[in-house]
C-alpha cells in the first residue's frame, strides 16, 4: 500500500530519522530499510529520498560524510545530529499522540484491542 | 599532442577554482566522465544524466548529486535488485530534478540566501514599480479651467471708446521708439565696447538695464541703434543728449497729448494671450508662446504674454521726461497732465492683477511722485493752488489692492496644478507624466521634453517615486494657498509689527532647507512669488505718496502764510487730513526746516534719527546699503548697515 504524498511528507522524515538513530546509513540502505520495516508502506524512490535527505541536512538534523565503500566506490553516509535526535524525540511523541488519538477514534489498531 | 592538449583544456575547464588555486587539476566537475566511468547500465546512466542536468544547480552540487545517484543505482545492482525495479522506483525525472534542486538550494550558504531574497525583493519591487508607472501613465491631467480668461476678466469686454491700449499702440507707432537709426556720433551716455579689447561685446546682452552699451559690437560710426536705446539714457536734463530728447518730445507733443487722453480712460483693454494679437504685431512682431522651448503647443498660463508692460513703462518714462521739459518751459498744464497720465498708465498696467503687474504699477506711481517732486522743488509756481489741491485729491484717492495681486498669483499655480495632476473631481489627484515634465520645464533645467527621448523615459521611470514623494494635488494647493494667505496677512500688518522670522520668504526658506519638504513641494518652491520684497516695495511707494501729499500741503500752507509751518500738525485739517505715520515705526513722520527748506522724513531702516539726512551713495559705484526706505530692509548683510533717513519730501530725484 502506498500512502498519500501529504501523509508521506509528514511521516517520511521521522521515519528516516528513526532509521538513522542506531547509526549511519547510505541512501540505498535507507530505501531498503524503509521498504522492509514499513512493509512497503513507507517505500520511497530516489526522487523522494534524496530531496528529503538534503532538506534534513539543510535543517541540521542530519549530517553526511563521504567515504569509500567496501568495494572502493565513494559513498555518502548519513547520520543523526544532536539537533536531529531532539527532533526525533519530539516527533516521536507527536506521532504517538496522533496514533493514540487515531486509535481512540477507531482509525488505528488501538481500537481493535479495545 | 593535440589530443593531450585538448584533454588538458577539458580538465582545466572541469576543475573547480578552489582546486586550481591549490595547484590541483582535478577535473572533478566532469559529470560526463564520472558517468562514463561509473559502469552504470545505459538506461540508469541516462536517467542520472537527465536528472542532474535538469537540476540546473551549481556544478559542484551537480557532481555531488550525480555521485549520490550513481552510488544508489550501483548499490541496488550489487544487492541484486533488478534494474527495471530500480528504474521504476526512481520516480519521475522532472519531479526528481525539481525536488533535488529545491532541497540542494536550501543547503546553500546564508550569504547566498540573503542575496537570493534581496534579488527576489528587488524583482518584486521593480515589478510593482513598473506596474505603478504604467498605472500612473494612464492618468492624464484635464485642463478644465480657462485661467487666461480669469486673468483677462478686467480687461475683457471693454467698449472701444473706453479702452486705452489702442490709443497707446497708435502713440507707440507714432513715436517709433524701436526703429533702428544710423547715428553719426556715439551716444555720450554710453561706453562702446570694442570686441577683443576692453570687454566681451555680448557681456550683458542687449538692452540690459543699467549697463549702457553692453551688447554693442560696432563701435561705429555709423552707430546703429534704436531711438529708444539713445533716449532711455538721456531722459533727464542733466544728462548728455537731453537737448535731442527735448526736441523729440516737442516734436511728439500731440502724440503725448493723445497718451494723456488714453491714460484718463477707465480701462486699458489689453488682453494677455499666448500669441501677439494681429493688431499688436506692428509693435511686438509675431510672438507665439507655443513656439517657446519651455511652453509647448498648449502653453500654460505662465506663457501668457504681458507684452504691453514694457511699452507702458516706456511711455511713462517719456512722460516723466516731458515733465522736466515742461518745467524748463514753464508749462505747468503740460507738466501736470504728464504726471497725471503716468498715474493713469500705472493703473492700466495693473489690469491683469498679478504681482508682476502690481510691481510695474508701484514703480510707475513712484515715477509720477518723483516728477511731481521735481516740479515742486524747482518751479512750484507753475501749478496753481487749485491744481495742487486737485492733484492732492487725486493722489489721495489712489487705491491699490495687493491682495488682488497675490490672488492673481494663485492663477499661475492653479493652472500648473490642472496641467500637472489628474483630477478626481474632489480637488485631489496624482502627479502625471506630463506634470513631471512641466516641473522640469518650469525650473528651466532643460528644453521641452521630447516624448520619445531618454529624458521622457527617465521621467516615466521616476513617476512612481514622484507620486510618493511629491505632494498630491489637494495638499499641494492647500500648501500654496496657505502661503499666499500668509503673504496677504503680512500686507495687513504694519512694518513695525513685522516678524522677520515669520515672513513668507522665511517660511519658504525653511521649507527649502528640508530636503524632504523641498521635494514634496517642489513646484511650490519654483513658483512661489517673491512676496516679501514686493511687500517692502509697496510700503515704500505708500510712504513716498504720503511724502508728496505732505509736500503739496506744505506748499499750499506757505503760499497762504508766507512761511513753512513750525510743525506738521499745523497742516491738519485744512491742508492735510492727518499727519501720516512713519511706515517703519508707526510714529508720525518727522519734519524740520533746514536752510529755509522743509524736510519730511522717516527715520529709515537704521531706526535712528539722522535729522533728515539721506544715506550717502558712494559716487564710485562701490556696493553699499544706501536705501533707507522699507525696500532697504532687504539690505546686504555683508555690507555696513545703511546710515541715514528715508527722506519723503523732497525726495531724491533718481534716474
Amino acid at each position: 500500500m502506498k500512502i498519500e504524498r501529504e501523509l508521506m511528507r509528514g511521516a517520511g522524515p521521522v521515519a528516516v530519522l528513526k532509521l538513522l538513530e542506531p547509526g549511519e546509513k547510505y541512501g540505498y540502505e535507507l530505501v531498503k530499510a524503509l521498504a522492509k520495516r514499513s512493509d512497503g508502506v513507507l517505500a520511497m524512490g530516489q526522487s523522494t529520498l534524496y530531496p528529503m535527505l538534503y532538506n534534513l541536512q539543510a535543517k541540521g538534523l542530519i549530517a553526511s560524510r563521504l567515504d569509500k565503500a567496501e568495494n572502493g566506490r565513494p559513498r555518502k553516509y548519513y547520520r543523526l545530529t544532536g539537533k536531529g535526535k531532539k527532533r526525533l524525540a519530539h516527533d516521536t511523541q507527536q506521532w504517538q499522540a496522533v496514533t493514540t488519538a487515531m486509535g481512540a477514534l477507531g482509525i488505528t489498531g488501538s481500537l481493535q484491542g479495545a | 599532442m593535440n589530443l593531450t592538449f585538448k584533454s588538458l583544456l577539458r580538465l582545466l575547464r572541469k576543475t573547480p577554482l578552489r582546486d586550481l588555486v591549490r595547484g590541483r587539476i582535478t577535473g572533478r566537475l566532469d559529470i560526463d566522465q564520472l558517468l562514463e566511468e561509473s559502469g552504470l547500465p545505459g538506461l540508469a546512466e541516462g536517467k542520472v544524466r537527465h536528472v542532474v542536468k535538469r537540476t540546473r544547480l551549481w556544478r559542484l552540487e551537480k557532481v555531488d548529486v550525480a555521485h549520490e545517484l550513481v552510488a544508489h543505482f550501483l548499490d541496488g545492482i550489487e544487492a541484486d535488485t533488478p534494474l527495471d525495479d530500480l528504474l521504476e522506483t526512481f520516480g519521475d525525472e522532472q519531479q526528481t530534478a525539481k525536488l533535488i534542486r529545491r532541497a540542494k538550494k536550501r543547503q546553500r550558504p546564508l550569504v547566498w540566501h540573503a542575496f537570493a531574497w534581496t534579488r527576489l525583493s528587488v524583482l518584486i519591487l521593480s515589478g510593482v514599480y513598473v506596474l505603478s508607472a504604467l498605472y500612473l501613465l494612464t492618468g492624464s491631467p484635464s485642463v478644465t479651467t480657462d485661467y487666461l480668461a480669469i486673468l483677462n476678466r478686467k480687461a475683457a469686454g471693454v467698449p472701444a471708446d473706453e479702452a486705452a491700449w489702442p490709443i497707446y499702440r497708435e502713440a507707440l507707432v507714432a513715436l517709433d521708439l524701436e526703429r533702428e537709426i544710423e547715428w553719426d556720433t556715439p551716444d555720450p551716455n554710453k561706453e562702446y565696447y570694442v570686441p577683443g579689447e576692453n570687454s566681451d561685446p555680448y557681456g550683458g546682452g542687449y538692452g540690459m538695464g543699467g549697463y549702457p552699451g553692453y551688447g554693442y559690437k560696432t563701435p561705429g560710426p555709423p552707430y546703429l541703434e534704436s531711438r529708444w536705446s539713445r533716449l532711455r539714457f538721456a531722459l533727464r536734463p542733466e544728462k548728455p543728449g537731453w537737448s535731442e530728447t527735448s526736441v523729440f518730445l516737442t516734436e511728439h507733443a500731440e502724440t503725448l497729448a493723445r497718451v494723456h487722453l488714453a491714460a484718463a480712460l477707465p480701462k486699458s483693454g489689453y488682453l494677455a494671450g499666448f500669441h501677439t494679437a494681429p493688431e499688436d504685431e506692428v509693435l511686438f512682431g509675431v510672438l507665439d508662446s507655443s513656439e517657446h522651448p519651455y511652453m509647448g503647443p498648449h502653453p500654460p498660463l505662465v506663457g501668457a504674454l504681458l507684452s504691453h508692460l514694457t511699452p507702458l513703462r516706456q511711455l511713462a518714462w517719456l512722460l516723466a521726461a516731458d515733465v522736466s521739459r515742461a518745467v524748463q518751459a514753464g508749462d505747468g498744464d503740460t507738466a501736470l497732465a504728464d504726471g497725471v497720465a503716468i498715474l493713469g498708465l500705472a493703473r492700466h498696467a495693473d489690469e491683469q492683477t498679478t504681482l508682476i503687474n502690481g510691481m510695474v504699477r508701484v514703480s510707475l506711481q513712484e515715477l509720477a511722485y518723483r516728477s511731481i517732486q521735481e516740479v515742486m522743488a524747482t518751479r512750484p509756481d507753475i501749478w496753481s493752488d487749485d491744481q495742487l489741491r486737485d492733484l492732492a485729491h487725486g493722489l489721495a484717492s489712489i487705491e491699490m489692492a495687493p491682495e488682488d495681486w497675490y490672488n492673481g498669483e494663485r492663477l499661475w499655480f492653479y493652472d500648473f496644478l490642472q496641467r500637472a495632476y489628474t483630477d478626481d473631481g474632489r480637488g485631489g489627484g496624482q502627479v502625471t507624466h506630463e506634470g513631471a515634465g512641466h516641473l522640469i520645464d518650469y525650473s528651466g533645467e532643460s528644453d521641452l521634453i521630447d516624448p520619445v527621448s531618454l529624458e521622457s523615459i527617465t521621467l516615466l521611470a521616476s513617476l512612481p517615486a514622484a507620486s510618493v514623494l511629491v505632494a498630491p494635488r489637494a495638499e499641494m494647493r492647500q500648501k500654496y494657498d496657505s502661503f499666499i494667505d500668509h503673504a496677504i496677512s503680512e500686507t495687513h500688518q504694519p512694518l513695525w509689527q513685522r516678524d522677520d522670522t515669520k515672513t513668507l520668504e522665511a517660511m519658504a526658506l525653511e521649507m527649502h532647507e528640508s530636503t524632504m519638504q523641498h521635494i514634496r513641494y517642489l513646484p511650490l518652491t519654483i513658483m512661489l512669488p517673491a512676496t516679501t520684497s514686493s511687500r517692502y516695495a509697496i510700503e515704500t511707494e505708500r510712504g513716498e505718496r504720503d511724502g508728496v501729499l505732505v509736500g503739496i500741503a506744505l506748499e499750499l500752507y506757505r503760499r497762504e502764510h508766507g512761511d513753512w509751518p513750525g510743525a506738521l500738525e499745523a497742516l491738519v485739517p485744512t491742508y492735510l487730513p492727518s499727519v501720516p505715520v512713519d511706515r517703519l515705526t508707526g510714529e508720525p513722520v518727522r519734519y524740520r526746516v533746514s536752510d529755509s527748506r522743509p524736510v519730511v522724513y522717516s527715520i529709515g531702516v537704521d531706526g535712528d534719527d539722522d535729522g533728515g539726512r539721506p544715506p550717502v551713495k558712494p559716487e564710485d559705484g562701490t556696493p553699499s546699503n544706501h536705501d533707507a526706505s522699507p525696500s532697504g530692509l532687504r539690505s546686504r548683510s555683508d555690507l555696513p548697515a545703511c546710515d541715514g533717513d528715508w527722506v519723503l519730501w523732497p525726495g531724491p530725484r533718481e534716474e
